[in-house]
């Protein structure tokens, strides 16, 4: 079994970890990192549930080595609470009805985190494009793209 | 599996040329975790290409736009000066997959995945975009119709790796790529399209992906209405001159793909024939 040493920051932490050569970040967070907020889906990039932030950009975990995170930042859903307070996405995901299930919403926050975080007031169609990654099977997207929108910097349009 | 991230071409060289036959390069990832996670490929050696200076960047010069082996697809949709060029290149690459792909999948694992389905490979074949291979003290510069041999086959040869995309100068504008999939977003191409007008001589050229095993100019077709002109009649015509051999799978029957390609063809035509 081979392993490598990868320093890189989690949720605002500095680590350093040996990690498996063959595991994918998806399960370090969940099964080393025991950050379980972080869900699997399909594990092979069609349904977002496990969308992290690496480096800025909104990433599939399940397509990402633990051993490509060596020098990297990667943030999940547990960072938008690290204050001990909501974070307004959160906050408005519940408002407007944007979670059901639940199972979708962790990728689906960080997704919508990445977008505002780059495009602090997007267009409808530029949320759609965004999210077009993340599938939810109870919701039908509405209450979500109001609750994105609703956070951005100009509120609801 | 072991996992390996050179820092520099020399290393990678290196590596290339020791390991050769065991060992897959990683870019995005995002086709070959997909097929280790399936069984399909159990490389012994990773080599990751993303720690290498200067593989993430976009140049240019005055006789082309050089892109690195790990520019990503995202980052192609955004740059100004692709956009400005080849915007349909720009358009191609933002259809791929998802945000999240696309923020990882670099342009160059496009292309050397050599799928038929491989939705930036109609438009990089319209713009006569060249690929630089590399192995330690040689190179070589293809066209894209010397490097896709087959269905997921290119010329690359197990030390060399693709180490740059060059994009010929002036690039143009007026060329157009569609995608006719099975929903928006996040799916293969049943079948894709790039067309355009090209130079001064308004040179029609025509390039269809994902019905034949490998993509390739529709010289034929091309040739005719280069000849005849872009009537109604003329794209009609045009149509039954398609070289196409699509295979039938779950996005779509062989005589569905031959019968979208057709209307693709006509549609993306008919909206170009205005700026001719
Ligand atoms: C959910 C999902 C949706 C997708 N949707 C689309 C889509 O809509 N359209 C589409 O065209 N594709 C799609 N794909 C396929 C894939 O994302 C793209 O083909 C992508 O561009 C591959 O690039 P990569 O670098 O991530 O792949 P990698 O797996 O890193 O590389 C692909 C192959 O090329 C080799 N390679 C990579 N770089 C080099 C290099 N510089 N030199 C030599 N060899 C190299 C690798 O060893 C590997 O065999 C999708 C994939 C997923 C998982
Ligand atoms: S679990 Fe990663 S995209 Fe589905
Ligand atoms: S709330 Fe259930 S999948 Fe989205």
């Amino acid at each position: 079994m081979n392993t490598v040493s990868v320093t890189f920051t989690i949720n605002g932490e500095k680590e350093t970890r040996q990690v498996r050569t063959d595991m994918t970040l998806l399960k370090f967070i969940r099964e080393t990192l025991l950050l379980t907020g972080t869900k699997e889906g399909c594990g092979e990039g069609e349904c977002g549930a496990c969308t992290v932030i690496m480096n800025g950009k909104a990433v599939h975990s399940c397509m990402v080595l633990a051993a490509e995170i060596d020098g990297a930042d990667i943030q999940t859903v547990e960072s938008l609470a690290g204050s001990g307070e909501l974070d307004k996405l959160q906050l408005k995901f519940m408002e407007h009805g944007a979670v059901q299930c639940g199972f979708c919403t962790p990728g689906m926050l960080m997704t919508a985190k990445a977008l505002l975080n780059s495009n602090p007031n997007p267009t409808k169609a530029q949320i759609k494009e965004a999210i077009a990654g993340n599938l939810c099977r109870c919701t039908g997207y509405k209450q979500i793209i109001a609750a994105i929108q609703d956070s951005s910097r100009g509120g609801r349009k | 599996m072991e996992y390996l991230k050179p820092v520099s071409r020399k290393e990678l060289h290196l590596l290339l040329k020791k390991k050769g036959k065991n060992l897959r390069l990683l870019a995005g990832g995002t086709d070959l975790l997909v097929r280790i996670r399936h069984g399909k490929e159990s490389p012994a050696l990773i080599v990751d290409l993303k720690g290498i200076r200067g593989f993430d960047k976009i140049s240019s010069n005055k006789k082309f736009i050089s892109i690195g082996p790990c520019v990503t697809l995202q980052a192609i949709a955004e740059h100004d000066e692709i956009r400005r060029n080849f915007p349909a290149l720009a358009e191609a690459s933002r259809s791929v997959g998802s945000w999240q792909i696309r923020n990882r999948a670099p342009l160059a694992g496009n292309i050397c995945n050599a799928s038929p389905a491989a939705d930036t490979l109609p438009v990089l074949v319209l713009y006569d975009a060249r690929v630089k291979l590399s192995h330690s003290g040689r190179r070589r510069i293809l066209s894209m119709k010397r490097f896709l041999t087959g269905p997921g086959k290119s010329a690359l040869r197990p030390d060399e790796y693709l180490s740059e995309i060059r994009l010929p100068l002036p690039g143009e504008k007026r060329v157009l790529f569609e995608k006719f999939s099975r929903r928006k977003g996040l799916d293969l191409s049943t079948v894709s399209l790039a067309a355009g007008i090209f130079g001064r001589r308004n040179r029609v050229r025509l390039a269809i992906g994902a019905c034949a095993p490998i993509v390739k100019r529709q010289t034929e077709a091309e040739d005719f209405l280069n000849e005849h002109g872009l009537q109604d009649k003329d794209l009609e015509l045009a149509c039954s001159l398609l070289q196409l051999s699509p295979i039938t799978d779950l996005r779509g029957k062989a005589a569905f793909r031959r019968h979208i390609a057709a209307r693709l063809v006509v549609a993306t035509m008919k909206k170009l024939r205005e700026d001719r």
